[in-house]
């Protein structure tokens, strides 16, 4: 994509980094090119308008649950019941 | 041998206090995992008490919701997972990412920021609807990533995959994501591109 206008950096270039760009993972130098192009070119930002936009409906609608009081009270329960034993070479019970 | 011994007593009242307050934010991911509440439950109880059991194995001062993740993740895939219906549609063939974009650039600009306008408002059901449309490996990187705000690295570990596979996951996951939500725009009359995005939305159905 390219809106015809001359940029130092291009509207695909910027478009296929859209996203490390918004989720904060762009080296500084990259992320004020990126920063720059935007400010200068409409239709890149109105894109990335949209991405921001998916990605804080996500964080605003899917994450906000209360777990059952009964989920934290049988919790408690279990805790207390369970006894660890704990050796040097134990489990990896992560995996 | 442990050198140093905690005693039972403090390392729950530990664990408590520091992993306990974890408690909402794991049900929340157990259920967009499980997709159900009674799975979640089963899920979030089943990870409290394996990390409750290796917990002497943490390394205190390290990031211990991501650790707590970790076993989240793993006790779904592992025991979950297998018992649940897996979704029927398929994870998008290869489209280059920003085809879509590329298609659409010209045609739609202008009309950007009243589609933004259009998904916001959405309610909740939507988005939540639209995520769980997402095949799981997707729908994982996304909200860990979005929900949750870990890094690309941090979702990396707890998913135990590269991140270059983490990447291309948030991508697509997002991309089939976009779609499906102006599609849920359009269909509830939001979208004010509505006349033009039919083949989009067409798209979307097919491909999500």
């Amino acid at each position: 994509m390219s809106c015809g206008e001359p940029h130092e950096t291009d509207c695909r270039e910027v478009l296929a980094e859209v996203y490390l760009y918004l989720d904060l993972e762009c080296a500084d130098e990259r992320r004020s090119l990126i920063r720059h192009h935007l400010d200068e070119c409409g239709p890149c930002l109105r894109e990335y308008g949209l991405e921001q936009e998916v990605r804080a409906l996500v964080a605003r609608c899917c994450g906000n649950e209360t777990a059952p009081d009964e989920l934290r009270e049988r919790l408690r329960v279990k805790l207390t019941e369970l006894v660890v034993f704990e050796t040097s070479d134990s489990r990896e019970l992560t995996d | 041998m442990r050198l140093t011994t905690e005693k039972t007593d403090e390392r729950r009242a530990r664990f408590e206090r520091d992993a306990m307050p974890f408690v909402d934010q794991l049900y929340a991911a157990g259920l967009r995992m499980t997709r159900n509440p009674a799975d979640a439950e089963d899920l979030v109880q089943e990870t409290y008490l394996k990390a409750y059991a290796a917990f002497h194995q943490f390394e205190q001062g390290t990031n211990l919701k991501a650790w707590l993740y970790r076993i989240l993740t793993n006790t779904y895939i592992n025991s979950y997972r297998k018992r649940q219906r897996q979704p029927i549609q398929a994870p998008t063939e290869e489209i280059t990412d920003w085809q879509l974009a590329e298609a659409e650039s010209h045609t739609s600009s202008g009309l950007r920021s009243a589609e933004t306008e259009a998904l916001d408002r959405l309610p909740d059901s939507d988005v939540k609807e639209a995520l769980q449309q997402l095949p799981e490996e997707f729908r994982l990187a996304v909200y860990l990533t979005d929900v949750e705000g870990f890094s690309y690295k941090e979702v990396a570990d707890i998913m135990g995959t590269p991140i270059g596979t983490v990447m291309s996951r948030l991508h697509r996951g997002r991309r089939n994501l976009r779609k499906l939500l102006e599609r849920y725009a359009a269909e509830r009359g939001f979208s004010p591109a509505r006349s033009s995005k039919g083949s989009t939305a067409a798209a979307a159905g097919r491909e999500v």
